[in-house]
């Protein structure tokens, strides 16, 4: 301690004036300082000026954050999670979350915060928001619907079903050029006879081509390459079934849907914009990877029993990390191909959401979307069971429980 | 409230953090509520002073909390939950400033002189109380603009130290910097604070010659002493 009117040797550097500015130091010291600091007005006037500036900020306090920051954060998370749970190769479903923090905005206009579950909380914060998307989402299908009408008097267009499509793709070419593929046997009279010679498309021809029974896009004959339908001939189980058996089925897990299009690496594009509609959609193949061997041998018996033959497979291929459509070689002494893939996609058991489904793939140019019933449940496995990583996200109502279907698409190559 | 105060403060803060943890870790779902709720306006707030952009500030609390709840199984407890999610916000917004040199600089030479006049002008209409609102609110936005003109490393500091309150060795677990270059660069901060507000005011003084090398003399504390001697004694 040093005794009053003994001379101390005060150093105004850097951290005793920093110390003296945060309160640092001890009384004494700090008296000394103001002392030395008293004699040097422009060091004093800097230094009483930072413990102003100090003093200031302190005072501010907290701003509010806006109201329903954490349902953004709920959001963004669900997003991240799907990222990253697609990037794991894990299957995204639908289960409700639990609760949540939100924020709402008081009648002054402050904001102020409020703990609620999610379910009402979150839902009320964006109310106004999702209510906005809606009438956005309805003139656009008002829009588009008006739009399909003009352009595709029989058809409808509308906009995409519940349902999510997962990138599992396996190829069944009929007649491949490489050495992977297997030689398929000849196509049975259902397939797909076809046009006019000037059609492009080449579509496996039917030894005894059946009478026409359905004629599609009647008002663009002109436009487009007349493509002409057999109707799905009878099988085992009956005909194609219709949206609301098909829900059932799809609960059962024995649904099947049949896509026909002229084009297939448009049919496949277009399931991938299907697969872009909703936050929850693309998951890569893996998922069903140890699935695909009997998925195919399954689809197989399920082609018989629709009355059309096997293809060949090349699962091999398919295991590849190319996810492009393949393309068929066509073989010289036989040029005829046509090519197949199969893709699982997840879909609420829903008759609404299966028509909207159909609809869609109508939309994305599909000549046919038939529903038919399996056997034995299909296996493609079940979407995983997500409450314990979403339980925060979305309120239970607004989470449908899903099934996943596989879709046979076929078409050229 | 004095520093111990403040530090029991915290600790019970901790404490109860530490609790929330466990009862998330455990599986208690309502927990994750109460404590994002507790830090949201602390983090908003922290990414507000940091880029000044209120709909930014939004955005980079809502990362950080993202990156908490996903990072939460990786905090371990050597630190303060609060410096750990601080950590978090503080990188997620020098990232942010870095990569989208989101620092403004208007020119040091025009003071901004539209406010002024413009808040002189109504402050010559309104009462006395208003008129001190109006000065807080003033000097509130003088505080803002002149933190915006700073170095991010130097807004970063003030913002832990001032908006948050943190102790040196907090900040220096938040910035990953030695206690030593925590002081020296707090100290430097200020100044550089002090010297932004007084070309916002048109006020350049006493910051004037006092750059980052601090102030450097030893003088003679005692009551009655006037001399001022120089580095040797």
């Amino acid at each position: 301690m040093t005794r009053e009117g003994e001379p101390t040797r005060i150093t105004l550097d850097e951290a005793t004036l920093l110390a003296w500015v945060e309160g640092d130091l001890p009384p004494e010291m700090h008296r000394r300082v103001s002392i030395a600091l008293s004699r040097e007005p422009r060091l004093r006037e800097l230094a009483e000026g930072m413990v102003a500036d100090r003093d200031d900020f302190r005072s501010m306090g907290d701003d509010t954050a806006p109201a329903g920051l954490l349902a953004d954060v709920a959001d963004a998370l669900e997003r991240e999670m799907l990222v990253g749970l697609q990037e794991e190769g894990i299957a995204v479903s639908s289960r409700p979350p639990k609760s949540v923090v939100a924020g709402k905005i008081g009648p002054s206009g402050g904001a102020r915060k409020s703990s609620v579950p999610l379910a009402n909380g979150l839902w009320q914060d964006r109310f106004g928001r999702r209510l906005a998307m809606a009438a956005g989402l309805l003139l656009v299908v008002g829009g588009a619907g008006t739009l399909g009408v003009l352009l595709w008097p029989d058809r409808s267009t509308t906009l995409a079903p519940t349902h999510s499509v997962f990138d599992g793709q396996i190829a069944m070419d009929e007649r491949g050029g490489t050495g992977e593929t297997v030689e398929a046997e000849p196509r049975p009279t259902q397939s797909l006879p076809l046009g006019a010679e000037s059609d492009p498309v080449r579509i496996a021809e039917a030894p005894e081509p059946k009478p026409i029974t359905e004629t599609l896009e009647s008002s663009r004959e002109a436009e487009r390459p007349l493509v002409r339908i057999a109707e799905s001939p009878p099988t085992p189980s009956g005909r194609p079934v219709d949206t609301t058996r098909a829900a059932q089925l799809a609960a059962e897990g024995r649904l099947l849907v049949r896509v026909r299009s002229v084009d297939l690496g448009e049919m496949l594009a277009g399931f991938d914009r299907l697969g872009t509609q909703r936050r929850v959609d693309v998951v890569p193949r893996d998922v069903i990877a140890g699935d695909i061997e009997r998925l195919t041998v399954a689809l197989q018996e399920e082609r018989r029993r629709m009355g059309v033959v096997a293809h060949a497979t090349d699962l091999q291929r398919e295991r590849s990390s190319d996810t492009r459509p393949r393309r068929s070689q066509p073989s010289e002494a036989d040029p005829r191909v046509l090519a197949e893939q199969v893709r699982v996609i997840e879909v609420a058991p829903d008759g609404r959401e299966l028509a909207l489904l159909r609809s869609r793939l109508l939309g994305e140019r599909a000549l046919l979307v038939e529903f038919f019933a399996t056997d034995e449940p299909m296996p493609v496995g079940t979407p995983p069971n997500i409450e314990d990583l979403l339980w925060w996200t979305l309120p239970p109502d607004r989470w449908t429980p899903r099934v996943r279907v596989p879709v046979l698409i076929e078409g050229s190559d | 409230m004095d520093r111990a105060d403040a530090a029991d403060a915290a600790d019970a803060a901790d404490a109860r953090d530490l609790a929330l943890v466990e009862a998330i870790r455990s599986g208690d779902q309502r927990a994750w509520n109460e404590l994002l709720e507790s830090y949201q306006d602390r983090l908003y707030t922290l990414c507000l002073r940091m880029v000044s952009d209120p709909d930014l500030a939004a955005d980079l609390t809502q990362d950080t909390m993202v990156r908490v709840i996903r990072g939460l199984d990786s905090f371990n407890a050597e630190s303060r939950l609060s410096t750990w999610i601080y950590r978090i916000a503080m990188n997620i917004c020098l990232s942010r400033l870095r990569a989208e040199k989101l620092r403004r600089h208007p020119s040091l030479d025009e003071p901004d002189s539209r406010g002024q006049a413009r808040s002189s002008k109504i402050l010559e209409n309104r009462e006395p109380r208003a008129s001190l609102r109006i000065q807080q609110s003033e000097r509130r936005r003088l505080l803002g603009d002149a933190l915006d003109r700073l170095d991010p490393d130097h807004r970063a500091i003030l913002v832990l130290r001032d908006v948050r309150g943190l102790e040196y060795d907090a900040i220096a677990l938040v910035l990953g910097v030695a206690m030593g270059t925590v002081k020296s660069r707090l100290f430097r901060a200020r100044v550089a604070l002090r010297r932004a507000i007084q070309e916002l005011s048109g006020d350049v003084g006493s910051s004037e010659g006092v750059d980052e090398q601090g102030p450097s003399g030893t003088q003679d504390a005692t009551p009655d002493s006037t001399r001022r001697t120089g580095t040797q004694p």
